[in-house]
């Protein structure tokens, strides 16, 4: 009940908020870098990580969270609320390539998604996802990347699916958007902050992506940030199609976000 | 508790074709349910709302209702009586903010309300309650909070062939007791079909 009403002020004080520009080039801008020193072996698994810093801003929490623990040695790292400058200095610091394009300007700042890997990067776009913000008029993007592990190539997309603000049929719009653009051919993971805090939204979004043959890869990491910051809730996910998924979990040290970052083991393509 | 409960937006009528007398008042209180597109499902909404006429002059009255984050205003005016049959037109404006939709941005609207209201009367002698049909076809004009930022591009028109049912049993004293079920079938211009939305639910008048 808090929830709801917390959420009704919430965007009563939103449509206060300054209109966000947004990036609606197909491709542009973007940023991808390679700070790789050494080419990575195939072993068998992958891990991945999907993290929401937010607003870009405490990228040395990141870096410490990424290069110690359950994240040490990420294979992908999908990042979300960045600044390019913020994800150069985290892959500049772990040796990994990526890709990141901004979505839009909020308070003065890029606010976009990146692909971190320890693989090469053969291919990158932009997915413009449907609907904007009724009170921001942001819109909504997913980075995507192919890349090549050990020579088997995987799609790879990061995130950042709109607040309840926007309905949830038009956030499954946007969820179906990647969904859409993965096709059907490739090995794909999908990860990143889908903003479930509105009841009943994590099962519809499940639902849909189980019905286009994603697995909830990381589904024992749960409770990854809260529901209108009143009690805990599961809001960011990593989904994998024609790859096995092993253990998976939350990183429950201090990430300087109001995410928690998840981890996922899946068995290469 | 009620606020974070309620539905955002109204498509009842609950108007019977009979015009308050000049000076008659009458209150009303409603608790609806109002049935919409979730996701890919659809999920009801509590609806509380409440009503007022007044009587103008013989054949017309005027009134309105409000929900928790919507108004409407209207005029009725008597068209004819032959029987236990009478039939009355009803034109309005109803006036609201959706905090949330599904998957459109239709989040503030104007909608005007033109009724074509039929009415069976009881018989004095029967149980039977009185029957109420209207037809309430709207057009609205709505789109995101933006639209006051001059981003109109998403603003729209949506036309509702709306129609509800409804009966209502005679009380004591004045009062009198309803039940009414709407669909509202809604297309965009531009745009296509939405999914309809429908609204059931209870009333007392007095």
């Amino acid at each position: 009940m808090r929830t709801m009403l917390l959420a009704l002020a919430v965007t009563w004080l939103s449509a206060c908020d300054a209109v966000e520009p947004n990036y609606l080039e197909p491709d542009w801008p973007r940023r991808v870098e390679d700070h790789a020193t050494t080419e990575p072996e195939p072993d068998g698994d992958l891990l991945v990580v999907s993290y929401n810093l937010f607003q870009g801003r405490d990228v040395p929490a990141a870096i410490a969270a990424l290069r110690d623990g359950p994240l040490a040695g990420a294979d992908l790292v999908l990042m979300q609320e960045m600044e390019d400058e913020g994800v150069d200095d985290i892959a500049s610091v772990l040796g990994l390539r990526y890709v990141y394009y901004p979505a839009s300007v909020k308070a003065g700042r890029d606010w976009g998604n990146a692909v971190l890997s320890r693989w090469p990067l053969v291919e990158y776009h932009k997915v413009l996802l449907p609907h904007a913000d009724p009170y921001s008029d942001s819109r909504r993007i997913a980075t995507r990347a192919t890349v090549d592990i050990g020579g088997r190539m995987l799609l790879v997309y990061s995130t950042h699916i709109a607040t309840p603000s926007l309905g949830l049929g038009a956030r499954l719009d946007q969820v179906e958007a990647i969904a859409d653009d993965a096709g059907d051919e490739l090995p794909a993971v999908i990860g990143g902050d889908f903003n479930t805090a509105d009841p009943g939204s994590s099962g519809q979004v499940l639902e849909l992506l189980r019905d286009r043959d994603f697995a909830w890869a990381s589904d024992r990491a749960t409770d990854t940030g809260t529901a209108f910051g009143l009690r805990d809730a599961t809001l960011d996910y990593v989904f994998a199609r024609g790859l096995a998924a092993g253990a998976s979990g939350t990183f429950r040290g201090d990430a300087g976000s109001d995410h928690r970052p998840i981890w996922v083991e899946l068995a290469a393509p | 508790m009620v606020v974070a409960l309620s539905g955002c937006a109204s498509y009842s009528s609950r108007l019977d074709a009979t015009p308050l007398a000049p000076g008659d008042g009458e209150l009303g209180f409603a608790l609806d349910m109002l049935v919409v597109e979730r996701g890919r499902d659809h999920i009801p909404l509590p609806l509380p709302e409440v009503s007022y006429r007044r009587g103008l002059i013989p054949g017309l009255d005027i009134g309105g209702k409000a929900h928790l984050t919507g108004t409407e205003a209207s005029v009725r005016l008597a068209l004819a009586e032959r029987g236990r049959v009478a039939l009355a037109a009803d034109a309005g404006l109803a006036l609201g903010y959706e905090p949330v939709t599904n998957n459109t941005t239709d989040l503030v609207y104007a909608r005007t309300l033109p009724r074509f209201i039929a009415e069976l009367r009881a018989h004095p002698a029967s149980q039977w309650p009185t029957w109420i049909a209207t037809a309430a076809p709207s057009l609205t004009f709505t789109g995101p909070v933006t639209m006051f930022r001059g981003i109109t591009d998403a603003a729209r028109f949506i036309l509702r062939p709306g129609a509800a049912v409804a009966a209502r049993w005679p009380l004591e004293r004045g009062r009198a007791f309803w039940l009414e079920v709407t669909a509202q079938p809604a297309y965009a211009i531009g745009d296509g079909w939405l999914s309809p939305s429908y609204q059931g639910g209870a009333a007392f008048t007095f």
